[in-house]
């Protein structure tokens, strides 16, 4: 080695070293560019490659944050702020954010004069200016058709927002959030649903049908019915009054609260509680109005009401339990038109609803009959009256009978049609109509109780008060003290004066104007007048007053799903309302095409789907692997294969939605749906197809009967027998090639659904179709995981285990997957992570934005694969970016994504836990 | 040297077989036994007898085929890929390597005990009762009693004899080692083949394996492959040397470490070459 002397210059440097070859030079430093030596040191490239982990590390983390942060705000529970407009009006709602934005000119037409005025001032000479304004969450959205509003700065008055303490937050069933003032709560009792209540009914329905049968010939006073429906109708009222002061004295009046009573004339007057009640009072109301007392009634009412709907869902699902039973009958039927060739099903269809008819005529002679008998009980009636009634009665049953055989002959006739029908189809016939009668009698008794309930729950509701953006009334803005007189505030009194002189020239006689205060400079008034009750809301900062009027709007609290007074709430409660949120959120289902409500149907369906895909992967995946690592003689063809499997990771998923919905939906769907012809094959004539399956027959016992020639070990067999092997394999190839074509060409196939065609069954997106493409997608990511994890298995393992006399498949169940077990494991955890958060291929083969019913149920058969499901993923695209308000779904769709990413986050969790505890059974085999 | 030159040219040779080997009853017949890796031929036409019930020893330098040997009996070399033979073993009258012998049955004839102890990731007990698990025995009386014969035969019993359900990779490593002994000898192997059982262990752990090996003196016919000349001189009753595939010299072991009938044998002995 030759030590160059220090130079600068590289040619010089070079004519040394040929010069000093020979003579040995001190050893020196070795020349380095200038600036090169803090590069070739690497200080900086510390600093380079650690600023490149804290960038990218800051993006990630920014990005969990954000999600993290937009996802819990939209369940937070915020103040509820009303803000007082230039023109007049008041906005209530939930500030989302303050954000800063930039106008033109030219896009300032739509504002109001005021507020255009004040732009065009900030703007001055400049083309573009900046501004602030308020993302408002407004909701009301069956007044105002917005759920948030943008409220910029120059349409606010300058007076600042104030937050009203007994503003309610409601969300509703539909329409999603509503923000307003109770006025009061009505709870009304109603008599209509009492059992004597409809003995009564139902006895007056059958005089006024018996009135039509009054006539001479009979020899029965036409003044008969009426005069016993008069009767009835007292003792109607006696029993409703009866009930009502039962209720009277058994309803605690609160504080706040008093009882109502409705006159004959259908107006309500207030009622004492401790007072006799009107012998003519029809029904009965409490009704709350202090703030505190609605609060508390509406807790009471909501209390009872959520028992009301645990029996109201019970008893829907007994109806759809019902429908679906009716519509597996006539499937069934079906199913035996096919069987025996025969058309029959339309005329059956069309004899149904005579069937039910003619069904419930006894039934509903026997009720008449009864409501006659009762007739005595509720009012005697007199020998005479009676028998006249009987004789009327007759006439209607002789009449109704008459009816009754013309239709059953009808009946008969047209179900001669089926007499040339073999018996079991004649039996089928039977059996569905036994179903259909069976089935409606039932609807027919749970309509009954789902009226009953439905009744009881639309019982209570509230009035509120909201404002409202679109149809502010506006108290003349003109007749306020200009700007320029009053340029000292005002005190709070001159306030409510301005206010008060506003509403008396509006009104048109000086009624009776109440105020209460609601915040500070914020007042409520109540103006009664001749047209009835209007509610106004006041604010004035001195310098101005303004006041917009309220609008009513009433809610069932049967419509209520939660309520809160924003403006009172403690920390606690805030959490308490935080919590409840995400509790229906996790377990309930989603309202208004899922904007609202739960998300419970895309987390099952999400969980089930990836279960059902490591399901169907593990197995495929790990003997795939086990094939490649343990049996295969590593060659070029196994080599090629590994890469493949390499690149099939990297292949688009939406490339595996389409094959999944065209390959899987379409042909093996469709081939379970309907057969061959429905899978797009054309089958062989029945003589073909028997031929080939001879075929098909020798050429698998040809395979069969070469690889039982050339089996034995490869170590003592010649080159004929190796030959011999890959022979059979290539036959066994083609036999399985022949089975498949064999399926796919039977004439004798029509598939397991035919029934129900053209409604496909499988043949269309659904679950079994989604978890099956996942798993052909993960595929390669479990067979890398598993051959990697086969490979780190000690061959020492191995040979211990073949020395003890072991074969192969002994050696891989007993010792080798044992061994390998974390590795497949963490393979399977990685793909259900990524299977879990795949998307594009969900919305080819079977995830819907709104599918309610869940693939793995309560209900027989439990699993439901062909269905339809939701997923979390897919939800975020289809809520956010293709609903009809993608706007007002944006907080949701945080929710969703944050909840996404837990579900990823804890299914790494499992299988870190997991792999950490297998992995200490194997410590110590390296040593 | 011109034995060994001979040899490294690739001449035959004949060995060298003391005669009172061929007096002992054989449990073991290998006959003109040649074997292939690919191309490179790994031992030349051995002939030997391995006496029954007694120890012998496979010496040599590295690389002489003493392991493939050994590999050979129990047919461990099937599983490579590319290996080729000619010639045959004969186990109590059995042929190793005629067609249509089937492998696993014969393995089952063996017991093996490889260079590093490789216990499997199971309980104590499972390890030793696996040869019997993957004959399909369920009796639980009989694979205790097995399992307690064999630890006891292998030494191991008292050591753990409370603690079997515990995993088998918690043990030392002689421990380990005699573990695969005891799992070796459980299902009463018509021959033992110990492929240098003591190499991965610890002076104190090689004793013990020493004296084991010496108890299982004529209840079975082991064949051990070792690098260490002294442990062959201590526990073998024969000893065959072994140079680049040929077998040189076989004898009683004592005859081979005193006076053995070749010089190669000699200066391979006393450390002048290997």
């Amino acid at each position: 080695m030759t030590d160059s002397p220090m130079n600068a210059d590289p040619t010089m440097r070079a004519d040394n070293s040929l010069a000093a070859e020979p003579k040995r030079v001190p050893r020196a430093h070795r020349p380095v560019a200038s600036g090169l030596s803090v590069l070739a040191r690497g200080e900086s490239f510390v600093w380079l490659s650690g600023g490149m982990l804290i960038v990218a590390l800051g993006m990630i983390v920014a990005l969990l944050l954000f999600v993290l942060y937009r996802g819990l705000l939209t369940f937070w529970p915020l103040a509820v702020a009303i803000y007082p407009m230039h023109d007049g009006g008041m906005v209530a709602g939930e500030p989302q954010e303050i954000e800063s934005f930039s106008y033109e000119a030219s896009q300032l037409d739509s504002l109001s004069e005021t507020a255009r005025q004040l732009a065009i001032q900030r703007l001055g000479d400049k083309p573009i200016a900046q501004a602030n304004r308020v993302y408002l969450r407004v909701g009301n959205f069956d007044l105002s058709g917005k759920h948030y509003e943008y409220l910029n700065e120059f349409e606010q008055s300058s007076e600042s927002p104030f937050y009203p303490s007994n503003i309610w937050v409601v969300e509703r069933l539909h329409s999603g959030r509503f923000y307003g003032f109770p006025s009061r709560l009505i709870e009304q009792f109603d008599a209509s649903a009492l059992p004597a209540t409809q003995t009564i009914e139902r006895a007056t329905s059958l005089l006024s049908m018996l009135q039509g049968y009054a006539s001479d010939d009979l020899k029965v006073s036409s003044e008969l019915t009426t005069e016993i429906a008069n009767r009835l109708n007292s003792k109607k009222d006696k029993s409703t009054f009866d009930y009502l002061v039962t209720v009277q004295q058994g309803t605690p009046i609160g504080d706040g609260e008093y009882l109502e009573v409705m006159e004959q004339d259908g107006s309500w007057k207030p009622f004492e509680s401790n007072a006799t009640l009107p012998p003519q009072a029809n029904a009965l109301r409490l009704v709350a109005v202090t703030p505190e007392s609605v609060w508390s009634a509406f807790q009471l009412a909501k209390a009872s009401i959520a028992g009301l709907q645990n029996r109201l869902d019970e008893l829907q699902a007994e109806l759809a339990d019902n429908d679906s039973k009716i519509k597996q009958s006539r499937l069934s039927l079906r199913e035996s038109e096919l069987q025996y060739k025969f058309i029959f099903i339309d005329r059956v269809a069309d004899l149904e609803s005579d069937w039910v008819t003619l069904h419930f005529a006894e039934t509903e002679l026997k009720s008449h009959q009864n409501t006659l008998a009762k007739l005595n009980d509720l009012s005697p009636l007199s020998a005479v009256e009676f028998a006249d009634l009987q004789k009327l009665y007759e006439r209607l049953e002789d009449e109704y009978r008459t009816q009754i055989t013309a239709l059953q002959r009808d009946v008969d006739q047209r179900y001669k049609i089926f007499e040339g029908l073999p018996t079991e189809c004649l039996q089928a016939i039977a059996a569905h109509r036994d179903v259909l009668l069976d089935r409606t009698t039932e609807q027919a008794k749970i309509n009954e109780q789902i009226g009953l309930i439905e009744l009881e729950m639309r019982s209570s509701r509230i009035e509120f008060q909201a404002t409202n953006v679109d149809s502010v009334q506006t108290l003349a803005p003109e007749n306020a003290p200009s700007q320029s007189s009053a340029t000292k505030p005002l005190a709070a009194a001159t306030v409510l004066g301005i206010a008060k002189q506003l509403l008396w020239h509006e009104a048109e006689s000086k009624d009776e104007l109440s105020s209460t205060s609601i915040g500070p400079q914020a007042w409520w008034m109540t103006q009664q007048s001749s047209n009835g009750t209007q509610n106004v809301l006041v604010s004035g900062d001195g310098a101005t007053a303004q006041a917009a009027t309220l609008v009513n709007s009433e809610i069932e609290v049967a419509e209520i799903v939660r309520a809160y007074r924003p403006n009172q709430l403690t920390i606690g409660d805030k959490f308490g309302v935080f919590a409840s949120r995400w509790v229906e959120f996790l377990t309930a289902n989603p309202r208004e095409a899922g904007m609202e409500g739960g998300f419970f149907p895309a987390i099952w369906g999400t969980v089930v789907m990836t279960m059902i895909m490591a399901l169907m992967v593990v197995p495929l995946g790990v003997l795939a692997a086990l094939y490649l690592r343990e049996y295969a003689t590593s060659g070029w063809i196994v080599g090629i294969l590994r890469i493949a499997i390499n690149n099939l990771a990297g292949v688009p998923s939406v490339v595996y939605g389409v094959f999944g919905l065209a390959f899987l939906c379409y042909v093996v769907g469709g081939y379970i749906d309907g057969g061959p012809a429905k899978a797009g094959f054309v089958p062989w004539p029945s003589p073909i197809w028997f031929l080939m399956l001879g075929v098909i027959a020798v050429v698998s016992f040809a395979a069969f009967f070469v690889s039982f020639l050339c089996s034995g070990s490869p170590m003592t067999m010649g080159p004929w027998r190796r030959f011999g092997r890959s022979i059979a394999g290539f036959i066994w190839l083609l036999t399985f090639l022949g089975f498949i074509m064999l399926l796919a060409k039977s004439p004798f196939f029509h598939g397991f659904y035919e029934a129900n065609l053209p409604n496909p069954t499988f043949g269309k997106g659904g679950l079994v179709w989604a978890s099956l493409t996942l798993a052909l997608l993960t595929l390669p990511v479990v067979i890398v995981a598993t051959e990697e994890a086969l490979s780190a298995v000690p061959n020492s393992l191995r040979e211990g285990s073949y020395a003890c006399g072991a074969g192969k498949w002994q050696t891989i169940r007993r010792i080798v997957l044992p061994h390998a077990r974390p590795g497949i494991m963490t393979g399977t955890i990685l793909a259900m992570a990524r299977g879990a958060g795949e998307v594009a291929p969900m919305m080819l083969v079977g995830a819907l934005p709104m599918a309610i019913d869940l693939p793995l149920d309560t209900e027989f058969p439990f699993f439901h694969g062909s269905r339809s499901f939701m997923h979390l993923g897919f939800q975020i695209y289809a809520l956010g970016f293709q609903g009809q308000n993608s706007e007002a779904a944006k907080p949701m769709v945080f929710t969703t994504t944050l909840l996404l990413i837990l579900i990823v986050l804890l299914l790494n969790w499992i299988a870190i836990i997991l792999r950490s505890r297998l992995r200490r059974r194997f410590q110590g085999i390296h040593f | 040297m011109d034995r060994l030159k001979a040899i490294a040219e690739g001449e035959e040779i004949d060995s060298a077989i003391h005669d009172d080997v061929l007096q002992e009853n054989p449990i073991l017949k290998i006959q003109d036994f040649s074997l292939w890796y690919g191309r490179k031929q790994a031992l030349h036409r051995i002939n030997m007898q391995i006496p029954h019930g007694k120890v012998t020893a496979l010496i040599g330098p590295s690389g002489c085929g003493k392991s493939s040997l050994l590999r050979s009996v129990n047919r461990m070399n099937d599983l490579l890929g590319n290996v080729r033979i000619e010639g045959d073993m004969v186990l109590s009258g059995d042929s190793i390597f005629a067609p249509g012998v089937d492998v696993i049955e014969l393995r089952k004839r063996m017991g093996m005990v490889f260079q590093k102890p490789n216990p499997f990731p199971m309980s104590i007990f499972e390890n030793v009762v696996y040869p019997l698990r993957i004959d399909g025995e369920r009796n639980k009386k009989r694979l205790s009693d097995v399992c307690e014969k064999s630890l006891r035969g292998s030494a191991l019993w008292d050591e753990v004899k409370d603690r079997l359900n515990e995993s088998g990779l918690g043990l030392s490593g002689g421990q380990q080692q005699r573990l695969c002994i005891a799992r070796a000898i459980a299902s009463d192997p018509e021959v033992l083949l110990l492929d240098e059982p003591c190499s991965a262990l610890d002076p104190l752990a090689t004793g013990k394996i020493e004296s084991l090996i010496d108890e299982l003196r004529g209840d079975y016919s082991v064949l051990i492959v070792t690098h260490n000349m002294q442990q062959a001189s201590r526990i073998s009753d024969y000893t065959a040397f072994m140079y680049l595939g040929r077998l040189i010299e076989y004898g009683r072991t004592s005859t081979i470490f005193t006076k053995p009938k070749l010089k190669e044998t000699e200066d391979y002995i006393t450390g002048r070459f290997g």
